[in-house]
């Protein structure tokens, strides 16, 4: 956890919060990272106060066993930015709400109105099917791009 | 109600759900069978702090890493492309982004117009009304008045926001003279027929929790149950029946105990997707029809189309907060919609605005953000996470016989139904339309700015537009099913689903599916009148 997720001046680092209980719950959910972990725990890799070697070791086993590493990388990545701690600096960093998407939702970014196509008028038409239907359809909407339309007059077009 | 139902839909999906409720709102006795079942608000996972790694695990759309009881196996192995789907009532709509472009007049006619692939026996006029029921039933956000599409009503809502980045990549568009438009979406923006406005929480393909974004469970469904239409759900069906005359006596199913029953009906439906309705006609062979049912043309599980999708990233030094909103669209451009003589492909595609992710996913590269794991990384994340959108350039995929579904009976679900095998390989026409289409990408987004642009060639886990595999055509030799989604072989056999299109166009198919359901209903019923 240390190679993957080391810390620095604002985060902290995968070793320095506890995410040995989360952890143990994503596995207790997911047989198939289970295998995977339980792989991992026999790597030999240098020891973490060592980050250079650490990483060029962590590096060869993406490199000879990337399903197994991936599932590694998943757990812990997955427990470390569900860690409210972290997501507090998210929020810092981005504006990013520190809680879950729902139920209070999120506020769209709006730098102002949403602007209209300029041209609605003078944009390419759609291209004719050859059929007289969508000629008669096409020189209607020329006439009158900005029409609102039916439900019952559409019906009609097939008839 | 009898036992015996004269129309029996297996899928309670999209073009399900709008089949039966059509059916039975002009008097017909429907029962639905689904192998899933319903998903109630506190079944999506976004009101929990694991939300995102629940994502990519059991909340994933694709069923093999999903492994619910459920669903069903789809070897994937030999697809660049994995399956997209959810086993359940509502169907893949249950996770889905909503986005909801229909289909142009060409794309009917594509082989008349431009020489490739092969037209549909029936037209846009055709299908132009039941769009409008279609989305008067399931509500649409969106802008009237798009002169690259045929007229249609106003919405039922005003469009979804544009958000950060959509503002600068319209203005981009602007400035560049290119087509645009605020894209249609099955996502309210002010409460409709009972249910509320979005809030903005981001991913739909989830489930929505407040049922802002529609799916056919909460949509279709509860107009169908009205009109008595019986569902039943754990109804994993194993394979068509056929009466000694030829016709479709019913269905085998087993139930969610591996109890097998037998339900017999005037009319089957079948509603399960580009992957699941071959995989059916295919496993319902027997020593008459050894190639499985439907299927003396030899088509059926033939011509599949994905549509191939770049990703195209754009970040900006700015914040666009891509994490709020609807994560899948805000709005398109069709410039590069149509055949161009001057290019070295036929057909082409459309790009759509996609937001972005949440911590979890964007830190761990998702769409090609390119986070690196150690040294570095929260910087990267730094940079990246509420500064970037992706432009979707969504290929028109040609019918190609070298595309398939077949059945894999090495590897079979729990009942004994064989595997659903996906062969797939994008062909050289949209390998071309990619490599033009990425290049605008990059030039739309240089354009709005952004200090970098990341491409993701073909996005892997985009399998979720499976069409043409039981296609609709007038030849009984090089189609499964007729203009009005009936089998040529098998009288009272219908294809509802997205296995009928004969081209895929460049946009999501699901309006289109619903649109074609529900034509397909009226049609079955004023054959019966």
């Amino acid at each position: 956890m240390a190679g993957l997720l080391p810390g620095s001046e604002r985060w902290p680092g995968a070793v320095e919060l506890d995410l040995s209980s989360r952890i143990s719950r994503l596995l207790e959910e997911n047989q198939v990272a289970a295998g995977s972990w339980s792989e991992i725990s026999e790597w030999t890799l240098p020891p973490r106060s060592d980050l250079e070697r650490l990483t060029a070791g962590l590096r060869e086993y993406e490199r000879t066993a990337p399903d197994v590493f991936a599932q590694g990388l998943l757990l812990v990545f997955s427990a470390y930015y569900s860690h409210p701690d972290v997501l507090r600096i998210v929020e810092e960093v981005s504006g990013y709400p520190s809680r879950p998407p729902q139920p209070l939702g999120h506020q769209v970014l709006r730098p102002g109105p949403d602007p209209e196509p300029s041209s609605i008028g003078a944009m390419p038409m759609w291209r004719d099917d050859g059929t007289q239907r969508s000629r008669e359809v096409r020189a209607q909407q020329a006439q009158d791009p900005e029409r609102m339309w039916t439900e019952e007059e559409i019906a009609t077009w097939p008839m | 109600m009898t036992d015996r139902p004269r129309a029996l839909v297996v899928g309670a999906g999209a073009t399900g759900a709008a089949f039966a409720w059509r059916a039975a709102s002009q008097g017909w006795d429907v029962t639905c069978l689904e192998r899933g079942y319903w998903q109630p608000p506190t079944s999506i996972p976004t009101t929990g702090s694991d939300w995102e790694s629940r994502r990519v695990r059991d909340r994933s759309p694709n069923p093999n890493v999903r492994g619910l009881p459920e669903d069903y196996p789809i070897l994937d192995d030999t697809s660049p492309i994995k399956p997209a789907i959810f086993n359940g009532v509502g169907g893949s709509t249950v996770m889905w982004s909503a986005h909801v472009p229909r289909f142009r007049p060409s794309d009917f006619r594509v082989h008349s117009l431009d020489g490739v692939g092969c037209d549909w026996p029936i037209s846009y006029w055709d299908l132009a009304p039941y769009y409008e029921m279609n989305d008067r039933i399931v509500g649409v956000s969106g802008r009237h008045g798009d002169p690259g599409n045929p007229p249609r009503t106003p919405r039922q809502t005003r469009p979804v926001p544009l958000g950060g980045a959509g503002r600068k990549v319209a203005d981009a568009l602007e400035r560049l003279g290119w087509h645009w438009w605020p894209t249609d979406g099955q996502i309210l923006t002010e409460p409709y027929d009972g249910r509320p406005a979005c809030n903005g929480c981001g991913p739909c393909e989830m489930g929505c929790h407040i049922g802002a974004r529609a799916s056919a469970d909460i949509t279709y469904w509860p107009r169908a149950l009205a009109l008595g239409v019986r569902l039943i759900t754990g109804a994993a069906v194993t394979r068509v029946v056929l009466a000694s005359d030829g016709r479709a006596r019913g269905v085998e199913w087993c139930d969610s105990q591996a109890r097998p029953h037998l339900s017999e009906a005037d009319v089957v439906v079948l509603a399960c997707n580009g992957i699941g309705t071959p995989r059916i006609l295919l496993a319902s062979a027997t020593k008459d029809h050894p190639d499985g049912i439907a299927n003396s043309s030899g088509q059926v599980g033939r011509n599949l189309m994905l549509h191939p999708i770049a990703g195209v990233t754009g970040i900006w030094d700015d914040r666009v907060d891509g994490w709020s909103g609807n994560d899948a669209f805000c709005l398109l451009t069709q410039e590069f919609y149509e055949t161009d003589e001057s290019r070295d492909f036929k057909r082409g595609y459309e790009m759509q605005l996609t937001r972005s992710q949440g911590p979890l996913v964007t830190a761990l590269g998702g769409f090609g953000l390119d986070i690196s794991w150690g040294p570095g990384h929260h910087e990267r994340f730094e940079r990246v996470f509420g500064h970037s959108a992706t432009l979707a350039v969504t290929c028109e995929d040609l019918p190609d016989e070298r595309n398939f579904v077949s059945i894999d009976p090495s590897v079979t679900d729990q009942f004994g139904v064989p595997a659903a095998r996906l062969h797939y390989t994008v062909e050289e026409n949209a390998n071309r339309m990619l490599d033009h289409g990425i290049a605008r990408a990059q030039r739309l987004l240089e354009e709005s700015g952004a200090r970098e642009t990341i491409v993701t060639r073909i996005l892997p886990g985009a399998g979720f537009h499976l069409m043409g595999t039981a296609r609709m055509g007038e030849d009984a030799r090089t189609s499964v099913v007729d203009a009005s989604c009936r089998a040529h072989d098998v009288s009272n056999l219908l294809v509802i689903d997205g296995s009928v299109f004969a081209s895929a166009a460049a946009v999501n198919p699901t309006p289109t599916m619903q649109a074609i359901a529900l034509r397909a209903a009226d049609q079955l019923v004023g054959s019966f009148a």
